[in-house]
């Protein structure tokens, strides 16, 4: 067990904007303005697997979108409240520890609040290891851990619980439910036991990001923490690149996922290649000069070569010169289950391997 | 001729070009600011006479927001905070300035469906409970969740407001882009705060061109690093506060000729770095502050040069020396392509274009309506610029995009428009040269 301090938030903070920087990070720096306040009342342990009994009760807490972005609508604060509390009447038992749904951006700080509010720890684990956009796309899913009962409650503080086991149809229960209850909503997902989030979950993905954040928040140029990047998650550049195209597409979809597709188009200033970036809430794709150079699960992550720092996607603008780089995601995620969740053809891109 | 007027505490400059952009005069006095109006507005008429096609101060030094804690924030949204924790918190340089929070029920989705009623009613009587308002009148700053989806609770907050307080100067989150309330908050609250002293400015510089320069259009230098008509300071003033920058990177692009491409701009104090487009500098939405609420203010975006600097290696780069002494060039800045004798800041208010912007919410379903909706937006703006006092050739679309918003809802796209009119080209100077 790990008593994490104020600084460990914003480690945890930058840590977590690496790992999903498609989503614009102004309600995450808010949850976490939030958790620093909160923590001059409270101490917030983060728990090692090791540290919790196999049989406990952990949930995982989140925020789930589809209408309204929390930056546009904080949270009242009774939120995490409400659907633990929502979940261990439909249990009929205590929570033990909270998880986060996802281990990026708001997602990664929101169990840390709840933890504050109700007095658990966090588990240093949680159910995507980085984030993708549906609450089916888990490593939980993939091995067979149920999602339900759902409870989530959004920002008009109605609440609702699904009696629910298959993961793909939550999706889609959730995410219509979350449109009416205001846009997003708290949810309270995938209870199991401490035995099954070892077995099933992205592991120690909270350490991870405390690492990120060091090395981002870290002095020094963009080029020496790249390296230790490489070193300490695999990570590589793929290119730098001018941007030279923004481009939202309006073409079908069979894919049931939020908000449109877009494309961002760069040049490489050194050799002249053709950089494309596919997009649909997440960076999906990128293309060089035709060829896949990254594509999910991978994660991509742009970063402002002057500064070192991560680049939010809402702040890439025409004439912008970027680096752009490739970390590999959890390995359970390259397993058949998991590709078949998260690979390429879930998102509706049709290529069948994913380069090395 | 156009007239550029920088007015600063310590040094106020005006600077006269020509119809080509090209310098013809230039005047620079240490009077403070209030006299020296008169004063520079007597050069200009005395230069020009009727030749003076517009006048644009760059007032930014001498905005500062009121501290007398005017200002009540209203905020729109479905329920208040559950605890302090999760407060919106008043920023802390704008503490001063804001008298008290109200919290009313409403508010919108990004789709732009209300999620729950208005409460005006409650607004009413809590406006009744807030106590006497100061002399000088009230000013409000109101903004509601999904206001830039539709501003519907904002506007009928303002007309409650307006029926009890017929005085009450108010400032609208809505007119601000940021998908974050927070942001919408701290800059229409700041907005509020610069209303006053927006006003007296507005109010001084029109009292002393009717009387020096009669019928001559007086606009304010944007942080754009474009114009707006003067009157437009008395509604929304926070567009002024960042124009200093833009203002001396509009006059270095003019000097070096630039349509597109990099600007590296020495001066006595620092070295900075622009980009170009389409003859303006390129912008962003916000300025950030940290983690701290962003000012929704289109802004010149300028970084501070550093030596490992990349450039556009496809588009030209100007490097323009403005400093008053000439000694050796700081470390790893490229010789000087341009030397800028006029004060750049007021060079860049004479050459700034009129700028109008639309960046808001939008629902379309397919390609062709998102088109339409862009062009529509548009011809609004290129309307807008010729009713502010361009010629109707002189209009361009400078920046015309679409965006996605992650985890938003399908078919709700960000439109970001912005059209100049009455600008000079960067060519014509370059053939008057």
């Amino acid at each position: 067990m790990r008593e994490l301090t104020v600084d460990d938030i914003d480690r945890l903070a930058t840590g977590a904007q690496f790992l999903s920087c498609s989503i614009d990070p102004t309600a995450m720096f808010m949850y976490a303005e939030m958790t620093r306040q909160a923590m001059r009342s409270a101490t917030l342990q983060l728990a090692d697997l090791d540290d919790l009994d196999d049989d406990a009760l952990a949930v995982s807490v989140g925020v789930v979108s589809h209408g309204l972005l929390m930056a546009e609508m904080p949270p009242t604060g009774d939120e995490m409240l409400g659907v633990l509390g929502a979940i261990e009447t439909a249990l009929g038992r205590p929570v033990d520890a909270v998880f986060p749904l996802a281990a990026a951006n708001v997602n990664a700080i929101t169990p840390l609040l709840a933890s504050l509010q109700v007095g658990l720890p966090v588990a240093d684990a949680d159910s995507m290891g980085r984030v993708f956009p549906l609450i089916s796309q888990t490593t939980l899913n993939a091995g067979g851990v149920g999602i339900g009962p759902v409870a989530l409650m959004g920002p008009t503080g109605e609440r609702v619980t699904i009696e629910v086991s298959d993961a793909r149809r939550a999706e889609a229960l959730v995410r219509a439910a979350t449109e009416e209850l205001g846009g997003w909503a708290v949810a309270a997902t995938y209870p199991c036991s401490v035995r099954e989030l070892r077995a099933h979950g992205v592991r120690r993905s909270m350490s991870r990001m405390l690492a990120l954040g060091d090395v981002m928040e870290g002095a020094g140029p963009a080029q020496a923490k790249y390296r230790q990047l490489a070193d300490l998650v695999g990570s590589s550049r793929i290119a730098r690149a001018q941007v030279t195209h923004v481009e939202s597409s309006f073409g079908p979809s069979e894919v049931a996922l939020p908000a449109q597709p877009s494309s961002l188009t760069l040049l490489d200033d050194g050799s002249g290649r053709i950089v494309r970036l596919e997009i649909q809430n997440e960076i999906l794709m990128v293309l060089v000069d035709g060829a896949v150079a990254a594509a999910v699960p991978d994660i991509i992550t742009l970063v402002d070569p002057e500064r070192g720092a991560v680049v939010s996607l809402d702040d890439v603008r025409v004439g912008d010169v970027l680096d752009l780089l490739k970390t590999p995601a959890d390995p359970k995620w390259y397993e058949p289950a998991g590709v078949s969740l998260a690979g390429p053809a879930a998102f509706g891109i049709p290529i069948q391997e994913i380069p090395a | 001729m156009r007239a550029g007027v920088r007015l600063d505490g310590a040094r106020c400059v005006a600077v006269m070009v020509d119809p080509h952009g090209v310098v013809v005069a230039e005047h620079a006095l240490t009077s403070e600011p209030d006299a020296a109006i008169d004063e520079i507005l007597g050069w200009l008429a005395r230069q020009a006479g009727t030749s003076l096609q517009t006048a644009t101060f760059d007032v930014s030094p001498l905005l500062q927001t009121e501290q007398e804690g005017r200002v009540l924030a209203i905020r729109i949204a479905p329920r208040p905070a559950a605890d302090d924790i999760h407060e919106l918190a008043v920023a802390p340089e704008l503490s001063g300035s804001v008298r008290g929070t109200l919290h009313v029920g409403g508010g919108h989705d990004m789709r732009g469906r209300q999620l729950t009623d208005l409460r005006l009613a409650d607004l009413r009587q809590q406006l009744a409970d807030h106590g006497p308002v100061q002399p000088g009148g009230l000013v409000v700053s109101v903004a509601a969740v999904g206001s830039i989806a539709n501003p519907d609770h904002e506007e009928r907050a303002a007309d409650a407001i307006l029926d009890a307080f017929p005085d009450a100067r108010i400032s609208l989150s809505h007119e601000f882009f940021s998908s974050a309330l927070r942001d919408r908050d701290f800059t229409s609250t700041a907005n509020a705060a610069l209303l006053h002293p927006g006003e007296r400015l507005a109010a001084r510089l029109e009292r002393a061109a009717a009387a020096q320069l009669p019928g001559v259009p007086i606009a304010f230098a944007l942080g754009d690093g474009g114009r707006s008509p003067i009157r437009r300071l008395n509604a929304t003033p926070v567009h002024a506060l960042r124009a200093g920058r833009a203002m001396q990177v509009q006059g270095a692009r003019h000097l070096a000729g630039l349509d597109h491409g990099d600007l590296l701009i020495l001066d006595d104090d620092s070295a900075v770095v622009a980009h170009v487009q389409h003859g303006v500098p390129a912008a962003n939405t916000l300025v950030k502050r940290g983690r701290a609420p962003s000012l929704a203010s289109n802004t010149a975006r300028v970084d501070e040069h550093s030596p490992t600097q990349l450039y556009d290696l496809a588009a030209p780069l100007a490097v323009v020396d403005a400093r008053t002494e000439r000694g050796p060039l700081p470390h790893g800045v490229p010789e000087p392509t341009i030397v800028a004798e006029a004060d750049l800041g007021a060079l860049g208010a004479a050459v700034a274009p009129l700028s109008s912007w639309s960046d808001s919410l939008r629902h379309a379903s397919a390609a062709g309506e998102l088109q339409g909706v862009l062009r529509a937006t548009e011809e609004e703006l290129r309307s807008q610029t010729i009713h502010w006092g361009a010629g109707p050739e002189s209009t361009r679309v400078v920046e015309s995009d679409a965006y996605t918003l992650a985890y938003g809802s399908r078919h709700v796209v960000r439109i970001r428009v912005r059209v100049i009119g009455d600008w000079v080209a960067a060519a014509e100077l370059s053939e008057a040269v």
